[in-house]
């Protein structure tokens, strides 16, 4: 489907009115009104200080808010209001709302707000989330000159987090995809990002957008295209990421499917790729590096250790079908010691990550169950993690997570091993397989 | 009076000794079939066995998503379960030319009740092991989101809900083979209600204490899994 059959005809007419734009910032929402305007107000900010004689567009691109979402950013102020100013803009920043198309979902949001800059030949786009409290006009600057500049094709965020915040990516998706793709991409799901022009269509080009992908599992996606992809990486130091307070009703098993989920499939579709990978490479981080003060984090590990052991005594034979015995009895050895000695290790978490992946491939329907029956698995290491990093500063964190990035890839020919057993070896390593 | 007797027994004695003599080569010919047609299953599945090998289905039925649904309904080889149906087939063919052998009326009876009986049986048959398949995953779904949400007693739930679903489908299987027609829906609203009432009786009167302690112990529902500060992504 083309950029202009994306777009509903009104928002064509008026996507034809501005003509071409060289930067477009778009903004994902649903229910965001209590933090969009800040958003907004930053990016708008944050163009006309850094980019002033750029033609700019920001894109809302919202999910149908009732709480009044799309007006909030009607009626945000223009930087004209904004006392510190660098340079005036030269051009006025277009700013609209428009609402999308497809499956319910972030990644639809993003299709809109991509096809439009497409449609608008914009050099550069940015995306960034409606929830954010922390954002400042800096991060526009961060996530597009980059882009702006020529040297680089996507921005993935670097932030400064609670050193329980962000588990897992800390604990999964950052050393899978390290140990995988061979980049050490900080937050691989972060949330917002920066991309070229090429890249836009190169996402736009993928038969994704009527899968999963379009509902969840984006972020992921996007960045491991892009890797995959050959396309110029890099990463920006945004500073410290506060949003805004979860939803108490969102199901983290839901949460843990759609992002484990994505990673596997992604794993399928770019086996070729991976496969072969057998060292690291840092990439560049752009922006002044800061410490910064971080809120608590209060968090109840008896109740993550109570769920840990539920899951032994409950789910053992669903998890007996993807680990081996004697992760098995190191397993249900953990859940049996004492509260404050609970302790998954580097060696068998990375292990048993790793047959989640090969069960995951080796079943070809309700997969997910699998992936929804090992939360009390991720509960259980993270109250390890949390109860190993109890009296550790930030870079004693930072370096136990390169521990365990290391050991993800020391472990990537068990992986192999594991993977080309659950189905044989491929037949078509060269061609990429499509995301169902 | 002894003489009429001896008369009485000579005859019955030289009626089934001509009787059965005249019924040996019918007798030697069905166990004749039956001693091939046993061998030839046992030939036939080593020859599918050898075949599906050969043209390695186990991996294509992985492939197709097939031996996930076979694990679930408890069968861990796509070969093993195909080979079986082979000798099922093989086993039926005997059964019917054995009876053929015996007695051609009444095989030709039984065959033609069978065929008039075969579609019934078969969508008995098919209803059953759905039933067993669905129970297995709304077991399974019940089993994880009951962990998943603290209910200790998930495993409980879980059979409840695996013997529920096939306890239901079972019905619905004896109902479509014109079995108990009119039993088995009856014992299945009974026993429901039986279960119900129980249950209400139990909450409502002698064990309500009790009940409230277990239900409070059992079913006691801890704070959602992501009730922390913690944000995991």
């Amino acid at each position: 489907m083309s950029a202009p059959d994306i777009l509903a005809p009104a928002v064509r007419g008026r996507l034809d009115q501005i003509g071409r734009a060289d930067i477009v910032v778009g903004i994902p929402s649903y229910q965001s009104a209590a933090t969009i305007g800040h958003v907004v107000q930053a990016a708008q900010t944050g163009l006309a200080k850094y980019f002033p004689s750029a033609q700019s567009v920001i894109l809302n691109a919202d999910g149908g808010s009732t709480d009044g979402t799309p007006a909030v950013v009607e009626s945000t102020s223009g930087p004209d209001t904004v006392l510190v100013m660098v340079s005036q803009p030269e051009r006025p920043i277009q700013r609209f709302t428009i609402p999308y198309h497809g499956l319910p979902g972030k990644g639809s949001a993003f299709r809109t707000i991509f096809a439009a800059a497409e449609a608008l030949g914009a050099t550069a786009c940015a995306v960034v989330d409606s929830d954010l409290r922390s954002i400042t006009p800096e991060w526009i600057h961060l996530l597009l000159a980059p882009i702006l500049d020529g040297t680089h094709d996507y921005v993935a965020p670097y932030y400064l987090r609670h050193k329980f915040d962000g588990t897992i990516t800390n604990n999964v998706v950052y050393p899978l995809t390290r140990a995988l793709y061979g980049k050490r991409i900080r937050q691989p799901i972060g949330g917002e990002f920066g991309m070229s022009l090429p890249l836009v269509r190169h996402y736009l080009r993928q038969a994704v957008w009527e899968t999963d992908v379009a509902r969840f599992g984006i972020d992921i996606w996007m960045t491991t295209e892009a890797v995959c992809g050959d396309f110029r990486v890099c990463q920006a130091f945004l500073g410290a990421k506060i949003h805004n307070a979860k939803d108490p009703g969102a199901d983290l098993s839901a949460m843990l499917v759609q992002v484990l989920g994505t990673v596997f499939r992604l794993m399928e579709a770019h086996e070729a790729r991976w496969q072969p990978v057998r060292a690291t490479e840092a990439v560049p981080v752009f922006g002044f590096q800061y410490g910064v003060g971080l809120e608590p984090v209060h968090v109840d590990v008896g109740r993550m250790i109570d769920h840990f052991r539920r899951g032994v005594r409950d789910l053992a034979e669903i998890w007996g079908s993807m680990f081996g015995r004697d992760d098995m009895a190191r397993l249900r050895s953990a859940a049996a010691s004492g509260g404050d000695s609970l302790a998954i290790g580097d060696d068998l978490w990375v292990r048993l990550i790793y047959d989640l992946a090969a069960a995951y491939r080796r079943r070809a329907s309700d997969r997910d169950a699998l992936v929804r029956a090992t939360l009390p698995l991720y509960m259980g290491r993270v109250a390890s993690f949390v109860l190993e990093m109890a009296g550790a500063d930030a870079a004693e964190v930072e370096a136990r997570l390169e521990r365990l990035c290391s050991a993800f890839e020391a472990q990537k020919d068990y992986l192999r091993r594991r993977w080309d057993a659950a189905h044989g070896p491929p037949s078509r390593r060269g061609r990429p397989r499509r995301i169902a | 009076m002894w003489q009429v007797v001896r008369q009485v027994l000579e005859q019955a004695w030289r009626q089934f000794a001509a009787q059965s003599l005249s019924m040996l080569p019918n007798v030697l010919a069905s166990l004749l079939f039956l001693v091939i047609g046993v061998a030839l299953a046992v030939a036939a599945g080593r020859v599918a066995r050898f075949l599906l090998r050969r043209s390695a289905v186990e991996r294509r039925a992985s492939r197709l998503g097939v031996t996930s649904w076979l694990e679930r309904a408890g069968i861990l080889s796509a070969t093993a379960a195909l080979v079986r149906l082979v000798q099922i087939v093989f086993a039926l063919m005997t059964a019917a030319l054995v009876l053929y052998a015996l007695d051609a009326e009444l095989a030709a009876d039984l065959t033609r009740r069978f065929f008039l009986y075969l579609p019934d049986l078969a969508v008995g048959i098919g209803i059953f092991v759905v039933g067993l398949l669905a129970a297995r995953v709304a077991g399974r779904s019940v089993l994880i989101g009951a962990v998943n949400h603290g209910i200790g007693a998930a495993r409980l739930l879980a059979t409840g809900t695996r013997g529920a679903v096939i306890v239901l489908t079972g019905a619905m299987a004896l109902d479509q083979l014109g079995i108990g027609k009119s039993i088995v829906p009856s014992a299945l609203i009974i026993l429901l209600g039986g279960v119900t009432l129980a249950a209400a009786l139990a909450v409502g009167f002698g064990s309500r204490d009790t009940v409230g302690r277990w239900l409070d112990d059992r079913l006691r529902r801890p704070a959602p899994a992501d009730a922390d500060d913690i944000q995991h992504w």
